[in-house]
């Protein structure tokens, strides 16, 4: 994928993260979740927010 | 909802107690007393406090013991984390601490892990029996450990629901196995593929033919084949490419039916030549369940074999750099989606959000599909061809040389068996594409004059070494880390 440019830090319902591009419809069943900027911004803010990897329903489950 | 690989096997040690799931060349242990074995121990790794969402480390070589050590694991419901017992202790330690594992299955006492559990521990004997762990789909089956290109290695954790599609795929679909099925398992325990391998037949009553322990190269693999009847065993592209066509009528002819490969681009003469035995070439990221893509081999595949079709529940892209789909016969990076997809980079989620993108393109809502790294382009037959990796171009003196495009070129040249080819910043006059062969040598103007009917001028190599063989790597791809030193003894001045 594209390096350079703006993305915007995304989520689904299951609470796992992700990036997109700005400027990109972003697809269906995620929605912004953090902050806009830079690629390395992005991963950066994941890092330190996607504390727990397991998606949602089965940390429900558990 | 398709049944876990747990489920599978329990329903066959249900079934048919009586058959044979394990075999080596001394005994043998039929599902019921596979079964037995593998639940005391699962209870012993529960009463430890294994269960759904923990990770169980396993250092053991390939063997009876690995075997009982993954199963056992599964069926306490944690995911298995299978580790080379030959590897620097310091390493495996720092793997160990980094996913949490508190509990370690050993074959054989390890001075660095004092706590650790031995598989073939005499007093579990005395464990009763309990209830297992029944992992929810969701619940990660197994971790594997990825070389990183830089830093520390990355684990890939992959759920039951990625491998449970594969197995349903693989047992009614594909017919990569048959409960009269006896599978050799010939791969590393630490390769994802070992998972398939060896929880296919278990998963629907075949049997697992466990050879000695060592290496497995080509002539020990028949042996072994014949030593345990074997009518099915995986062997690595890098082998099977260049030496299948002598191999491949000897297996069919001690019985074999199937031959399962991957791993690295299948590029080599005879693959359909071996009838009744069939090859079947599957591709696929450790990050996408083992691998969402399979090919048949026939008369009419190529020398470059395609890597076939989606498997049930997956899903596979051709994108461009803006994440657009490029028409078919063009190429573009490989996207995939589905049921295979792992959860991603066990505590990297930075790295992990990077590459399992979200999925414009189909599927339920919030889907992901990673990006796979590979240049591909899918044919209007529907099968996908692997191009080469998309940061695997490189340039000399400004022109673009396409490895893959090389090697296959260097293939077909009379006398060559087997070829890889290497950017060398280090060679006499500077950097040039060197090309390491194995085969009968025959002269560096001979092979050049071949070449240069097949591939643009800057694409012909300039240096030629020729070895008796091409070096592997553990998990059976040629490795090009031993190339990039190998000195320019051999290469004549230009």
């Amino acid at each position: 994928m594209f390096d350079d440019g703006e993305f915007h830090v995304v989520m689904n319902d299951e609470e796992q993260y992700s990036i997109w591009p700005v400027g990109r419809d972003i697809p269906l069943g995620w929605r912004v979740a953090g902050p806009t900027g830079p690629k390395s911004e992005c991963l950066a803010h994941i890092d330190a927010a996607w504390t727990d990897m397991r998606p949602r329903s089965l940390r429900e489950e558990a | 909802m398709t049944p876990t690989v747990c489920e599978l096997f329990e329903r066959q040690v249900r079934d048919r107690p009586d058959a044979v799931a394990v075999r080596t060349a001394d005994r043998s242990w039929t599902y019921a007393e596979f079964g037995d074995l593998t639940a005391r121990l699962a209870v012993r790794l529960r009463r430890g406090g294994a269960g759904p969402g923990s990770v169980v480390g396993l250092i053991a070589p390939r063997g009876p013991q690995a075997l009982t050590g993954i199963v056992a694991v599964l069926r306490s419901g944690a995911a298995c984390l299978p580790l080379d017992p030959a590897d620097p202790p310091l390493r495996n330690r720092e793997i160990l601490d980094d996913t949490g594992c508190d509990q370690v299955l050993v074959a054989s006492p390890a001075e660095w892990l004092p706590g650790a559990q031995l598989i073939d521990d005499p007093t579990l004997a005395d464990e009763e029996t309990g209830p297992l762990g029944a992992p929810s789909p969701l619940d990660l089956a197994y971790a594997i450990t990825t070389s990183g290109s830089t830093g520390r290695p990355k684990v890939v954790g992959v759920p039951h629901e990625g491998i449970a599609n594969l197995m349903r795929a693989s047992i009614e679909d594909l017919d990569l196995i048959r409960p009269d099925d006896v599978m050799l398992w010939t791969l590393p325990v630490t390769v994802d593929s070992t998972m398939h391998d060896v929880l296919m037949p278990l998963c629907c009553g075949g049997c697992v033919a466990v050879p000695d322990g060592g290496e497995l190269p080509a002539t020990r693999m028949l042996h072994a084949v014949r030593a345990l009847g074997a009518t099915a065993l995986e062997i690595p592209a890098a082998v099977l490419g260049p030496y299948g066509r002598s191999l491949l009528p000897r297996l069919a002819e001690a019985g074999v039916r199937l031959v399962i490969t991957g791993g690295s681009q299948l590029d080599g003469p005879g693959l359909a030549d071996a009838d009744p035995l069939v090859v079947y070439n599957g591709y696929g990221p450790t990050e996408t369940s083992v691998a969402p893509l399979w090919h048949r081999c026939d008369k009419s595949t190529p020398r470059w074999a395609p890597i076939g079709r989606p498997i049930r529940g997956t899903r596979a892209y051709v994108l461009d750099e803006e994440l657009n789909p490029v028409p078919d016969g063009a190429d573009g990076q490989l996207y995939i989606a589905g049921a295979g997809l792992a959860r991603g980079y066990l505590g990297l989620p930075g790295r992990t959000a990077a590459v399992f993108l979200p999925d414009p393109f189909g599927g339920a809502p919030g889907g992901r599909m990673y990006a796979t790294g590979d240049r591909v382009r899918r044919g209007a037959d529907g099968e996908y061809v692997f191009l080469g990796r998309v940061d695997d171009q490189i340039k000399i003196s400004g022109f673009r040389v396409e490895i893959g495009e090389v090697e296959h070129a260097l293939r077909e040249c009379p006398g060559v068996v087997d070829a890889a080819v290497l950017p060398r910043q280090d060679a006499p006059g500077g950097a040039a594409i060197v090309a390491f062969l194995a085969g009968t040598p025959c002269s560096d103007d001979e092979i050049a004059g071949h070449l240069r009917d097949r591939l643009p001028h800057h694409m012909v190599p300039r240096f030629y070494v020729w070895l008796d063989r091409l070096p592997l790597n553990r998990p059976g791809k040629i490795d090009r880390a031993a190339l990039a030193t190998i000195p320019f003894v051999n290469a004549p001045a230009t």
